[in-house]
């Protein structure tokens, strides 16, 4: 496991500044989803209940549906432990010097990258929605020179705050070496 | 040839593969990205615990049913082909 105050090239004098991650609302939400999902058999099995008992006492019937409901439920298991890694894993981490991105896109796609405050030109943030304007999050954008065009924070909390912050670090950095 | 009801047997044991392999890939994301925090150790803890007891679970359902009945009787339908091709 990583340490949180290790940054990769740390650079000297560099401090952590924010480790940031989504909103814990998105969290929840995944998490009544996969409730909603694991309601679904026990549904179903009251409506088999009522419309066909005969197919749960079946001897060929009972076998399969027990086998049918049990995969159901290790895919789903798994599947959740899936959503929770691919967004636990999103972690973005601004220092005294930089932004680094750790993205977890999908499980076998990781995406790590890096952008010098200085090198910042605009920054953005957004909230959108009923829920993220009531529990205050939403993302921020960072548009700067280099190639990539945009940096973004996505679903994490308080980003009018978080942009200021960035906006506060930009402005600090030393004339010579911001070109803005 | 008789094919046994243990057709379904053998491919929850196939899904349990799968689940076991694709677990293992994202317990090994959660080690080797995931910051050491008290939250990222105690979700693989528990995702281990509750899988775990989720699989004794099963097995203890699927193991009260007799896998010995038949399915299909492939010599029926045989039998059946050979009928039909009767002139």
């Amino acid at each position: 496991m990583i340490n949180k105050n290790a940054i990769p090239n740390r650079q000297t004098g560099e401090e952590i500044v924010l480790h940031l991650r989504r909103h814990w609302f998105i969290f929840f939400k995944i998490f009544l989803f996969f409730v909603f999902l694991a309601l679904i058999p026990w549904l179903i099995y009251l409506f088999l209940k009522f419309a066909a008992p005969s197919l749960l006492t079946n001897e060929l019937g009972y076998p399969f549906l027990l086998v049918l409901t049990l995969s159901y439920y290790l895919i789903m298991i798994v599947f959740a432990l899936t959503t929770w890694t691919e967004n636990y894993l999103d972690v973005w981490t601004v220092t005294t010097c930089r932004i680094i991105n750790r993205e977890q896109n999908g499980l076998f796609n990781r995406v790590v990258s890096e952008l010098d405050l200085a090198k910042i030109q605009d920054v953005t943030a957004e909230q959108k929605g009923f829920f993220a304007t009531i529990l205050h999050y939403g993302d921020v954008y960072i548009q700067s020179a280099a190639t990539r065009e945009r940096f973004s924070f996505e679903q994490i909390p308080q980003p009018y705050k978080i942009a200021k912050i960035i906006q506060k670090l930009n402005e600090k950095i030393p004339k010579e070496q911001n070109p803005a | 040839m008789v094919i046994t009801i243990s057709f379904f047997y053998y491919l929850y044991l196939l899904v349990l593969l799968f689940f076991l392999v694709y677990s293992l890939f994202n317990i090994y994301h959660l080690i080797r990205f995931g910051f050491l925090s008290l939250v990222n150790v105690l979700m693989i803890i528990l995702y281990i615990i509750l899988s775990a007891a989720f699989i004794i679970f099963s097995f203890q359902l699927l193991l009260a049913i007799d896998w010995q009945q038949p399915l299909l009787q492939i010599d029926g339908l045989k039998n059946l082909f050979n009928q039909l091709s009767l002139p």
